[in-house]
């Protein structure tokens, strides 16, 4: 009799308590995924942020001298407030009006050597004062450095012919300077 | 006594039918909504880590009769691939950029193509990268020249310069 009484009672319990268990389980699955979704979408936006804030790389053609023999001297000073990691990655456009009245524009590749249609890194110097770097020792450009860079077109320039160069960072800040050719 | 019993057990298998049916129906709306967050934040994504600047526009004016050279930056966070830019427009006119260009693998009238200064050989417009387009023809349009590009996901970037 007391053991029917306590089986009795034992199912009243269980079936009490089930149902609201297997609710409980629910809700907390739900949570934890819901969590679980919001966590990811909180990380996904902050990946987002970290990209849009890149900081603004600015730079300045200081100089530019253009010669008959298609070398181009050019100084490049980074005023901006972030270094340019990696030299080698700016963009070296120029654009050339013959005095006939032809236009031809050239990008420049990045080389170690002085070859036709190429731009190389003399030296990185710190602006004002008198201390420079060899490339191959400094191939980044914090602000206040300046590169001295040298190019060499592929076709002989005329004196009295003018272009002008356009230097390209490399999170798109472009920066501008005309030349005239001289003999 | 037995009848106790058997009301208990439908009640219990009630209750966890009742519960699962719950838990699915809620998990299955979850799961379509995380779905659709998903791909709208994929797509939101793609859109913000996706963004060209055209950096110059030149006048080719001695070879091939000449031809209209804009050179464009990857300055995104992602890299776009060829069959994008290829479906890319790209809109050039005297002040305004009202005429489309439509691209073309081969040098060919009124039709643009490209070159990708692919400086890490993975056949991708990547970032830092820069693509050369080339508008045959269009050495007529007066400067100012206004340029614009549109890549398939509706990012894009105008110029205006006198080349």
């Amino acid at each position: 009799m007391v053991l029917a009484m306590r089986v009795s009672l034992a199912r009243r319990a269980i079936s009490s308590v089930l149902p609201g268990l297997l609710i409980a389980m629910a809700i907390l699955t739900l949570t934890v995924y819901s969590i679980h979704l919001l966590s990811s979408s909180i990380a996904t936006f902050a990946q987002l942020i970290k990209t849009s804030r890149r900081a603004e790389q600015i730079i300045a053609i200081r100089n530019i001298m253009a010669y008959s023999n298609g070398s181009i001297v050019v100084s490049i000073a980074n005023i901006g407030g972030s270094a340019i990691e990696r030299v080698s990655e700016l963009d070296i456009v120029v654009s050339y009006l013959d005095p006939s009245g032809q236009q031809i524009s050239y990008l420049l590749r990045f080389d170690l050597q002085p070859f036709p249609g190429c731009w190389w890194v003399d030296e990185i110097c710190v602006e004002g004062i008198t201390t420079c770097f060899p490339y191959h020792l400094h191939t980044f450009l914090k602000p206040g450095e300046v590169a001295l860079v040298k190019a060499l077109l592929p076709i002989q320039l005329t004196p009295g012919g003018w272009g002008y160069m356009v230097v390209v960072t490399p999170t798109g800040y472009r920066a501008e300077r005309a030349f005239a050719v001289i003999g | 006594m037995a009848s106790e019993a058997v009301s208990t057990a439908i009640l219990i298998v009630a209750g966890v039918i009742v519960a699962t049916a719950i838990v699915s129906a809620i998990y299955s709306q979850a799961s379509l909504m995380s779905s659709a967050v998903r791909i709208a934040s994929r797509i939101s994504e793609d859109r913000i880590r996706t963004e060209v600047r055209i950096v110059h526009v030149a006048v080719n004016s001695s070879v091939d009769g000449g031809y209209l050279l804009i050179f464009i930056k990857n300055i995104g966070s992602r890299g776009i691939a060829q069959e994008e830019i290829s479906k890319s427009d790209i809109y050039i006119g005297s002040e305004m950029c009202s005429g489309m260009y439509l691209y073309s693998p081969e040098p060919t009238q009124n039709r643009w193509s490209f070159t990708i200064v692919d400086s890490n050989g993975d056949n991708v417009w990547s970032p830092g990268e820069t693509l050369i387009v080339r508008v045959f023809n269009s050495t007529a349009i007066k400067p100012p020249i206004c340029t614009r590009i549109v890549l398939p996901n509706g990012v894009g970037h105008e110029s205006l310069s006198s080349p």
